[in-house]
């Protein structure tokens, strides 16, 4: 393996693994803050890759898909906690699962009757259709290197919200400790709002980023919604810094680990998420329960 | 609702049902027969789910690796050119099932709540993955069993390919799971599982070790999830990864949801509910998925506790204010 080549698989991995921090950033807020178990995650990361093909196939360029894809999630995760999850609260698991396992089908459902079964490619757009000479024979697309700086700007502006605003500090708090955040008057039922909304819009605009990558296809939330999933359990539930080494550590594993061991690299990450379960429950950053 | 009402209505239902499953041979053929013997071949898996769901409370997402690695266990083990025989394949199958369900629940039941539901739905894909990438049982493409299993007992050999014989047998062996869930529950043993879901630590001071109750009923629901995957690979004769996988967990959990998982008759009336609306809707329309996920939604906003409780509650309703003067109600 050449020195750029190692290069390119090592860019491929970061990007992959943030987009998949962005869907789950969104999975383990809610397990973390609201202890909802939200199974359509990956469903409304769908929504944002037919967002984006829709747009761009009929109406005007990619970037109008990024703040089209943002309301839509911030609307779809204000609608489903104000109609669907706040009239749950109390319920167990089990009835989260069904909503969003409903919703799921709604969704894969309501795709094929506006899009049809065949997968799409996603035009690049046409800024950043350009790549980026490494050696004589490889270079890098511009696109995934946009990819990879959102990523990034995502990182650093959550780690910021997180870190010094007020809204981070409840969040925090409610993350925590659920009631005693409530009796300190923190507004529990508009936090879950907010929090419901971002953590879709996040999934939705993951969607939308990966879709000129990953072109579009009937049930392509399935497969990022279990990743994320592990992202979420090997991270700790409700710690976004342990989402994202989880998350880079599973994208490394798609792009060397399918090079390697491609019959054992599902098997790997399975492995990974039993095993952490097992022995470190409360993720691998964190040293306490 | 009290707990009276509810296994009043739970033992009618289970009787109607046993009754009704009995009368299907007789008044359908062909294709009827067909769905009916899908609808009790899923309500097994359902009512395995729904024991330790209702009684233990342990939300699993990953019963169908049980369901469906009993189904392999049987494509691979079954003779290709005659029919197997079903005492020792389906002994084979459940006991596979079993000692899967064994390992994992060794490793699972040392977590609680949501990180339980994770680390079953990570043990299905496990599985789901060991089948569709590594090669074992044909990859994506799944095994095919040429014959139905027969019955040899005492040198009489019985055949299942005819649709009314193979669904007599599937109705005894759910209605063999059904009655064993219905016993269990009201066993000494279901009590202490009720009372793991209720107060662990009261359970613990009883001196009862609540993993190995809640180990015992795992093992338990996993054999049962395997015997429903056996009957299901002899019906449709071929088996495939997805059979594994995490939808095929959500859809079992979906027809305990439905029904309730608090009775032995709510897993059978969820699964028949909802395969019997998957069968009309798509005479109707190919985008029958629309309208099972409303369905889906609409059980779970509108009876969160199942359609059971929902048809009790209906049917006993004002009485609970007025007890008092309706005392011959109360058994």
């Amino acid at each position: 393996m050449s020195p750029f080549f190692f290069f390119v698989q090592l860019l491929n991995a970061v990007q992959y693994g943030l987009i998949l921090y962005l869907v789950a950033s969104g999975l383990t807020l809610l397990l973390g803050i609201m202890n909802v178990i939200n199974l359509a995650h990956g469903a409304f990361y769908m929504v944002g890759a037919y967002i984006a093909f829709a747009i761009v196939e009929h109406i005007a360029s990619f970037w109008l898909a990024l703040p089209v894809g943002l309301l839509v999630g911030l609307a779809l995760g204000a609608l489903m906690e104000r109609y669907l999850l706040s009239r749950l609260e109390g319920a167990d698991h089990l009835s989260q699962v069904l909503l969003s396992f409903g919703l799921i089908l709604l969704a894969n459902e309501g795709q094929r009757i506006l899009f049809g079964n065949d997968p799409h490619a996603v035009a690049v757009p046409r800024l950043l259709d350009f790549s980026i000479p490494l050696s004589d024979t490889l270079a890098y697309p511009a696109y995934r290197l946009f990819v990879c700086l959102v990523g990034v700007a995502f990182v650093v502006a959550i780690r910021y919200v997180m870190a010094r605003t007020r809204i981070g500090m409840m969040l925090r708090a409610g993350a925590e400790n659920r009631d005693m955040a409530r009796a300190l008057g923190v507004d529990v039922g508009r936090l879950y709002l907010g929090v419901t909304a971002i953590g879709i819009a996040c999934a939705v605009l993951a969607g939308v980023l990966a879709a000129p990558i990953a072109s579009v296809y009937p049930g392509m939330g399935d497969q990022i919604l279990i990743l994320s999933f592990v992202v979420v359990v090997l991270g700790g539930m409700g710690s976004l810094d342990g989402a994202l080494v989880a998350a880079l550590l599973l994208g490394l594993l798609d792009s060397f680990g399918k090079q390697f061991f491609p019959s054992y690299a599902a098997f790997v990450v399975y492995v990974a998420m039993i095993a952490v379960l097992v022995v470190r429950p409360q993720g691998l950053l964190r040293s306490t329960a | 609702m009290n707990d009276v009402n509810l296994n009043r209505v739970d033992l009618h239902l289970i009787i109607v049902l046993a009754g009704f499953g009995l009368l299907v041979p007789l008044i359908w053929s062909g294709y009827e027969i067909k769905l009916a013997t899908t609808i009790a071949v899923q309500a097994g898996l359902a009512v395995a789910l729904g024991f330790v769901a209702g009684a233990g409370g342990l939300i699993s997402l990953g019963h169908a690796a049980f369901y469906g690695l009993a189904a392999y266990v049987f494509a691979l083990t079954a003779p290709q050119l005659a029919p197997a025989d079903l005492l020792a394949t389906a002994l084979l199958s459940i006991g596979g099932a079993a000692i899967f369900a064994l390992l994992v629940g060794i490793v699972s039941l040392r977590a609680r709540g949501l990180y339980f539901l994770l680390m079953t739905l990570a043990f299905g894909q496990l599985g789901y993955h060991f089948f569709h990438d590594t090669g074992a049982g044909g990859s994506a493409d799944g095994t095919y069993i040429y014959f139905r299993p027969e019955l040899r007992l005492l040198g009489i050999t019985v055949s299942f390919e005819q649709p009314y014989r193979f669904y007599l047998l599937v109705y005894f062996a759910v209605a063999g799971c059904a009655a064993l869930v219905w016993w269990l529950r009201r066993s000494a043993f279901g009590s202490v599982l009720i009372a793991t879901r209720d107060n662990e630590t009261r359970v613990r001071a009883f001196g009862f070790s609540p993993y190995v109750v809640r180990l015992v009923a795992f093992v338990i629901s996993g054999a049962m999830a395997g015997a429903a995957g056996y009957l299901t690979a002899a019906q449709n004769g071929f088996v495939v990864p997805e059979m594994l996988g995490w939808h095929a967990s959500a859809i079992a959990l979906v027809m305990v949801l439905i029904g309730g998982k608090d009775t032995v008759s709510g897993p059978i009336i969820g699964a028949a509910v909802l395969l019997i609306a998957e069968d009309v809707l798509q005479r109707l329309t190919q985008h029958w998925l629309v309208g099972i996920g409303l369905m889906i939604i609409a059980i779970v906003m509108g009876a969160p506790q199942g359609l059971v409780p929902l048809m009790a509650r209906m049917f006993f309703a004002g009485t609970a204010a007025d007890s008092r003067w309706q005392w011959w109600r109360h058994g």
